[in-house]
């Protein structure tokens, strides 16, 4: 029997990097099978010219035996491939229904839209693969597990016999991972086949049965799930034998720095987002916020830094309560932030890195006089902190666009961390590195904790939480639903309180 | 909260930022105006003109005939003029898009600097060294004000600076010249019976007065090269420059950082105003010595080709201006084989359309360049 | 006048003043809906307003008995809107030549083909009939009633029986452009292309065919809402064409919120400030006394802001408004 996807020499090349390199594979029908590989190793480049989105520089593509000539999604679709990508391809303003039928409409007299026939079609589809979805709701009102939910809907009502999940579990609780796994055996157990896109390897060992992995471009070797192990994985993922402790030292946590008394925020749609929270933190300690992503926390990160108003409560900083809210106004309070998104919120990409190095910072004496700019001192200055913080390539006049994602975030917490901050909120400081540059900002945090430091650090990744707090802190639908010493929470128990289906009473202020 | 209306507004800011400063920034204006003259030399030839007698009038109303002599220099402080007034109101666009702001309220801001000149030069009569300062100052401060309130509404209440800065120069066109004019400030009130129309003549204290007696080239070309150093410093070499250039390229990044982009924005776009409204006076106090009773020369909207053409900075504005001042001047004496001097939108009209359009050529050049290299690199990894 | 009347007058010289903001904005209905910002607009009026006179104008062919030469006024104006939906057309695909294909900012376009606009239509005005003022007076659809029968009907008579054509296209056209956008297949996938194209090309919506369809038809919408103002309002075109009614249109649809329905609304809002003013100038001229014209005159523009401010300040423009799509982009 012919293979479900047969990948032949395939290349593809973007200006300044091979993202796929001469890479074949092949996918048996009804098999799961995954492809691991750290951020730009080419997973997600392989799979859009798979799916029609990239057009591959070379190389064939053979689906079901028959080989593919000028590829496009709507060709990919006919084929019966269908991808969820990453970043889902949902219009938020549209309903369910709408989403899903756009592209293939049901039609009636000619022109109208048949929006009845188009519920009933979503409804059945749903239905028959167990992915209950409500089709008249609108997709910005829906949690992210149930994104998801429509957009393989999405692809199994276009008839898809191959599936490509493109790191689905990157926004999900353990719980609803669990859920999507069931979801994927139930699709296998029915014939389809799934391709797997992720880079973390316990799950893939769980689902999968083949295991592909890419590094730089290229494939390092296929494995059979059952044969092989994680440190196996990892050492193709990476090229070296990977650490998964990081060090830390015993934690001396000292007095309270930051108080929060009974915070409430509102959201973007003027409903609370943040309900009533309580919480201290110490110097010499990392406070971890687990939860998943959508409870809270971008709220929270923006009042903590000024960003957003704060409804009601207080926020007390080395005892003086908060009352201006501006960003420039928290940072003179000694509030430093490393934004979750680099490039959107932490850094001027067209500015060189040297100006990079001291926004916020450019009416200090140092850096300025009252009206003219110190070239002299900032240069000195960002000499010194690409050597410090080993920004690569070694030229501070660099335009901080050119730079790689794990050196653009090193310019980030190279600035933030030169305030010499008594609070530094980091949140989810290492989405999108790879493994060395996530190492480097792990050593930072802890670095800045050991150094007397109090950290707030936000992550949707329970691994990140769990290895760098001290105490972590589950929100969930805006409340702190459990608050533990990370020496003695689980994985499992985590997850439970993420989802909201255990909680723990509040903890009170330690005198 | 404060989010910007992400409307259009965002695609300039893209663009703008996506840029990075190369040879080609000086490249292409130039081939845009190349362009410009090429398309409006096909337009004379299929209206059955001909295009190189056009152009030659067009020079010769620009410069003059032959060096040296009387109407040369005429001509050529014609064009200067114009190019001091176009360079003052695209340096205020320049400056508002720098700060991520789209200033189509150049025009307003000009008419409002007009008539406070217009006033002030008739109030005040101590001696040109010190009035024309003032009326500059107290011009700056109005017109500044008057485009400040745009940048206001935008960082307090998200309303998009386009639609405000359209409506306020619809307002400051009717209050001045379908009220002031005609009514408070009209020369009728000074002159009874006064067959003109618009405002009386400023005081012979508050004149910019012609540098040379054959030709109508004032100090305003002196106002608009100290307004071009002050911008070139300012960008390049201030603490606030540097705050409105961070604002202007990641107002996002920026506020997270800790500088206060609303602040910044209001204050680059009073500067923007500041520089409109003193086009304005220059052209009062310059070239028309009066408000007159309808002013509406189309400098203010002139200002965002300008801007455009020049890259948005100081020095590539200047040069924009004063070319285009001289096509102006020019286009005047197309007038005798019947063209309207508004040729001169047609060639500004098409080299902006290449000027949008370079974002996308640019690109194709690049992409084919860097897909040629990395091949290369890829084949000799493989050797 | 009873109230009735006046009423009626009222109402009817909204809806004439109002075609060319209502005709223009649903230019920059469909276009934004896209995906493509259109500043272009008041340009795009310009160019149709010139060219509709010039159809009108070459299709003329019998003597003028008194003066002698052809009379102007003997071309079929119809011939008129077909060329300036041509212009509307071309314009409108350069503008999506230069936004789509190219890439390039979509405003700078905008302002070229406004700054073009303006000097190209003088230039041709000058080239064509010799004058920089205003065309000759050409035949045209001014005061021509489309269903002229309806003046006799009671009621509504009043208000219909005078409407040309324009008119009614202004009063149809937010209607089908409603049922379009909200109600057909091909409606739904226009907006997802303004929404999100990528999301749109992985499910086989071509975005750069909607993409020119939208700018393609805001420029015949706009070249309309030109024609109407030079062959509906007047019987000729004037150098001072559209004096900013292109931008009036911009802030209408913004105001409108991007829909057809907000945006006929919102237009009328406009109107209905200037007309009033013309009201209260031929009614009670001596408030004028107290309340100069040209407070009058700026009062709608006064209201947009306050209405801005005070109502809308955040409304949302199609997400991807404004934003190149290209296909393959690296995620």
């Amino acid at each position: 029997m012919a293979y479900a996807v047969e990948l032949k020499n395939i290349k593809k090349v973007f200006p300044g990097t091979v993202a796929n390199d001469n890479i074949s594979l092949e996918v048996e029908q009804g098999e799961v099978f995954a492809i691991v590989g750290e951020n730009g190793a080419g997973k997600t480049t392989l799979m859009n010219i798979l799916y029609g989105l990239y057009e591959p520089d070379a190389g064939e593509i053979y689906i079901f035996g028959k080989k593919v000539e000028n590829n496009s999604p709507r060709k990919a679709i006919k084929l019966g491939i269908g991808m969820v990508h990453q970043h889902f391809m949902l219009i938020p303003k549209f309903t369910v229904y709408e989403n899903i039928v756009l592209g293939e409409e049901f039609v009636k007299n000619g022109i109208l839209l048949d929006r009845n026939k188009a519920r009933e079609e979503v409804k059945r589809v749903s239905q028959l693969y167990g992915l209950e979805v409500d089709p008249d709701e609108k997709v910005e009102n829906l949690p992210v597990g149930i994104q998801q939910r429509v957009e393989v809907v999405k692809v199994l009502f276009r008839g898809a016999e191959i599936l490509i999940l493109d790191e689905p579990t990157a926004v999900l609780t353990p719980q609803e991972t669990k859920d999507l796994f069931k979801t994927i055996r139930s699709l296998k157990e029915s014939g389809k086949t799934v391709i797997f896109i992720s880079h973390k390897l316990k799950e893939v060992l769980e689902i999968a049965d083949r295991i592909a992995v890419l590094k730089n471009g290229k494939l390092k070797g296929i494995e059979n799930a059952r044969e092989t192990d994680e440190r196996k994985l990892a050492r193709l993922m990476v090229g070296r034998d990977v650490i998964f402790e990081v060090p830390k030292r015993e934690k001396k946590p000292q007095d309270v720095i930051l108080e929060v008394k009974n915070l409430v925020i509102m959201g973007d749609k003027g409903i609370p987002a943040v309900k009533g929270i309580s919480f201290y933190l110490r110097k010499y300690e990392i406070l971890g916020f687990a939860g998943v992503e959508g409870n809270g926390q971008r709220e929270l990160v923006e009042a903590l830094t000024g960003l957003r108003p704060v409804k009601e409560g207080k926020i007390i900083i080395k005892g003086k309560e908060l009352t201006e809210f501006d960003p420039w106004v928290l940072r003179r309070q000694g509030v430093a932030h490393i934004p979750e998104d680099r490039r959107d919120r932490g850094l001027v990409l067209p500015f060189s890195v040297s100006h990079n190095l001291f926004i916020g910072r450019q009416r200090e004496g140092f850096f300025s006089g009252r009206l003219f700019l110190r070239k002299d001192n900032i240069d000195s200055f960002s000499k010194q902190k690409v050597e410090e913080y080993d920004i690569r390539p070694h030229n501070p006049e660099l335009v901080v666009d050119s730079l790689s994602g794990g050196n653009q975030q090193k310019v980030v917490v190279a600035r933030e961390v030169s305030y010499e901050p008594d609070i530094l909120v980091a949140s989810q400081p290492t989405r999108g590195l790879d493994v060395g540059a996530t190492e480097f900002v792990h050593e930072k945090l802890i670095e800045q904790r050991d150094a007397g430091r109090a950290v707030v650090l936000i992550s949707f990744e329970l691994d990140e939480i769990m290895r760098l707090s001290d105490r972590i802190a589950v929100l969930y639908g805006g409340e702190i639903v459990g608050e533990l010493s990370a020496e003695e929470v689980t994985e499992e128990e985590l997850g439970l309180l993420m989802l909201g289906l255990k909680r723990y009473e509040k903890r009170e202020v330690p005198a | 909260m404060k989010e910007d209306i992400a409307h259009s507004t965002g695609g300039i800011i893209n663009w703008w930022n996506s840029r990075k400063e190369s040879l080609s920034d000086y490249i292409v204006p130039i081939i845009s105006i190349l362009f410009g003259f090429i398309v409006a030399a096909i337009l004379m030839i299929a209206t059955g003109q001909n295009p190189l007698a056009g152009y030659t009038l067009l020079f010769r109303g620009a410069f003059g005939s032959s060096w040296g002599d009387f109407i040369t220099l005429k001509q050529a402080g014609e064009g200067l003029v114009k190019g001091a007034v176009l360079t003052l109101t695209g340096l205020s666009v320049a400056v508002a898009f720098n700060v991520g702001l789209f200033n189509i309220g150049a025009e307003g801001q000009f008419i409002v600097g007009a008539i406070v000149a217009a006033y002030l030069g008739f109030k005040l009569n101590i001696t040109p060294w010190i009035n024309i300062p003032l009326i500059l100052i107290g011009v700056a401060i109005v017109s500044g004000l008057y485009a400040a309130f745009a940048a206001w509404l935008k960082v307090k209440r998200g309303v998009n600076e386009v639609i405000t800065t359209i409506m306020l120069n619809w307002i400051a066109i009717n209050l001045v010249e379908n009220w002031i004019v005609v009514g408070p400030f009209n020369i009728r009130n000074y002159q009874p019976g006064a067959l003109l129309a618009g405002t009386p003549y400023v005081k012979e204290t508050s004149r910019l007065k012609p540098l040379i007696a054959t030709s109508r080239l004032n100090a305003s070309l002196f106002i608009a090269i100290i307004a071009v150093i002050f911008v070139y410093i300012l960008f390049k070499r201030t603490v606030l420059g540097y705050e409105i250039l961070a604002t202007g390229k990641n107002p996002r990044a920026a506020r997270y950082a800790g500088i206060n982009t609303g602040r910044t924005m209001i204050i680059a776009m009073f500067i923007a105003g500041a520089l409109s409204g003193i086009s304005g006076a220059c052209m009062i106090l310059g070239t028309e010595g009066r408000y007159p009773g309808v002013f509406r020369p189309g400098y203010g909207f002139d200002g965002i080709t300008m801007s455009l053409i020049g890259g948005n900075g100081a020095i590539g504005t200047f040069f924009a201006s004063l070319f285009f001042g001289f096509v102006r001047a020019g286009a005047t004496n197309m007038q005798l084989i019947g063209i309207h001097k508004t040729f001169a939108d047609i060639i500004q009209g098409v080299a902006t359309l290449f000027v949008a359009s370079q974002i996308g050529v640019r690109y194709l050049i690049l992409k084919i360049g860097e897909r040629r290299k990395v091949g290369r690199e890829v084949e000799s990894e493989r050797i | 006048m009873n109230v009735y009347e006046t009423i009626v007058s009222f109402i009817t010289s909204a809806i004439q003043f109002g075609t060319p903001i209502i005709l223009a904005a649903l230019g920059g209905v469909i276009c934004e809906n896209a995906g493509v910002v259109n500043i272009a607009l008041e340009g795009m009026m310009r160019m149709g307003g010139f060219f509709a006179v010039l159809g009108s104008y070459i299709t003329a062919r019998s003597f003028d008995p008194i003066l002698g030469g052809i009379d102007p006024r003997s071309g079929n104006p119809w011939f008129g809107i077909l060329l300036a939906i041509l212009v509307g057309v071309l314009v409108g695909l350069l503008h999506g030549y230069i936004s789509i294909t190219l890439r390039g900012n979509q405003i700078v376009s905008g302002v070229a083909i406004n700054v073009f606009a303006l000097g190209g239509m003088t230039f041709f005005l000058e080239r064509f009939f010799s004058t920089t003022g205003h065309s000759p007076s050409v035949a045209s659809f001014m005061g021509q009633p489309l269903i002229p029968g309806l003046s006799g009907v009671p009621i509504i008579g009043g208000i219909f029986g005078n409407l040309n054509v324009f008119n009614w296209l202004a009063l149809i056209l937010p209607f089908v452009i409603h049922f379009y956008l909200y109600h057909t297949a091909m409606g739904l996938r226009h907006r997802s292309v303004g929404e999100h194209p990528k999301a749109a090309d992985t499910l086989g919506v071509n975005v750069y065919r909607i993409r020119y369809i939208a700018t393609i038809g805001s420029g015949i919408l706009a070249g309309l809402a030109g024609a109407s103002m030079s062959m509906g309002q007047l019987d000729l075109f004037d150098n001072h064409m559209p004096s900013g009614l292109g931008f009036i249109a911009l802030a209408a649809m913004i105001f409108g919120k991007w829909t057809p329905i907000g945006t006929l609304f919102a237009s009328l809002f406009f109107t209905l400030a200037s007309v009033a003013q013309s009201y209260v100038q031929s009614a009670a001229p001596q408030v004028l006394k107290y309340i100069p014209v040209g407070f009058w005159l700026a009062l709608p523009y006064i209201l947009t802001i306050i209405v801005l401010v005070s109502f809308v300040g955040r409304a949302v423009a199609p997400a991807a408004d404004g934003t190149p799509y290209e296909k393959g982009e690296k995620l």
